[in-house]
């Protein structure tokens, strides 16, 4: 039933049990057993290092927005410009909530670093932006750390 | 950036052990790796995520791994089951108990089984290194290659059938001896 299955085939409902039986039969699982154990691949500390560069480049640069802030006064500004942007953002243009998921909170605290380069440069870091916008009750807030990250 | 640098934390690993057995050596890999997490960077405002950020990654990487294999023109021939292992014989391993140099010999299976995967076609290389090494499900693999569920899960039994031949062929082998 199985043998003349290609690679681009869609197997009919009966072909499906059997792929199904075979698939979780002892010897379906030693073979995932032996992939599954096969030793982990780690890239280099130089492929990071070239990866975290790469990275920077590709950062917003701080333009004329910033040449144009006094010093003193910058921060102040661009927190009230941050207020008036952010709670505009948040009735036009609100990405979807993802869901309370450490996955969902690496994307959502990126999402905010980005933010906050683009408003105000160096100058503002990611959490001067979130303690400045109250988060709305579909966001529940997660506190991660290193060994939830290593869970992943 | 930091956030982003946690994710390449959490995932270079897995997408460079995934890639590394994708392409065709390691200097590839590294390349291709680089450019999974470039990609990701450059795309991440418009990750809806609708398929978890695990799958998106893979996503990515299973894309820029054809395009590579594609270019390098490295492409077995498809596998099918005529002519090849008789998948209806019961399986028989040599009993490893007792066997003194039973520790030497799992780093030769995983030689063995690494030789069997470089052998296989791109397509059932990538279900089975998903779904068996990276524990990604049916429905996930089948988001991320662009295939149904049921031809997944024919590619998985394929390449899991050409992975045990491999093998049993080596064992032969080493209990003639």
């Amino acid at each position: 039933m199985l043998t003349n299955l290609g690679e681009d085939d869609r197997p009919n409902a009966e072909q499906m049990a059997l792929l199904d039986a075979r698939l979780d039969a002892p010897e379906g699982r030693t073979v995932q057993s032996w992939v599954g154990n096969l030793p982990e691949e780690e890239p280099s500390l130089a492929w990071r290092s070239a990866l975290n560069e790469r990275l920077r480049e590709m950062k917003p640069k701080p333009g004329l927005r910033r040449r144009l802030l006094y010093p003193g006064f910058g921060l102040a500004a661009a927190a009230a410009l941050a207020v008036v942007f952010w709670t505009a953002q948040l009735s036009n243009d609100e990405p979807p909530a993802i869901g309370p998921t450490l996955e969902a909170a690496l994307v959502s605290t990126h999402r905010d670093s980005v933010r906050a380069a683009e408003l105000a440069g160096a100058g503002m870091a990611p959490h001067d932006l979130a303690t400045l916008h109250k988060s709305s009750p579909e966001e529940p807030q997660f506190e991660w750390n290193e060994l939830d990250v290593e869970t992943l | 950036m930091d956030a982003f640098g946690k994710i390449v934390d959490a995932y270079q690993s897995r997408v460079f052990g995934f890639v590394r057995r994708m392409v065709k050596d390691a200097e590839d890999a590294s390349d291709v790796t680089q450019e999974v997490f470039i990609r990701a960077f450059q795309s991440f405002e418009r990750f809806d995520g609708r398929s978890s950020l695990r799958t998106w990654l893979f996503r990515i990487a299973y894309n820029l791994c054809v395009d590579r294999s594609r270019r390098a023109k490295r492409a077995p021939a498809p596998t099918s089951l005529e002519g090849g292992f008789a998948q209806d014989e019961p399986l028989e391993f040599a009993d490893r108990r007792g066997d003194p140099q039973g520790a030497l010999l799992d780093a030769e299976l995983a030689t063995v089984v690494e030789g069997g995967i470089a052998t296989m076609s791109v397509k059932l290389r990538t279900v089975l290194l998903l779904h068996d090494r990276d524990d990604l499900s049916y429905d996930e693999i089948a988001q991320t290659v662009g295939v149904p569920v049921g031809t997944v899960k024919s590619r998985l039994f394929l390449a899991r059938t050409h992975l045990q031949g491999v093998v049993n062929a080596y064992l032969s082998g080493q209990v003639s001896k």
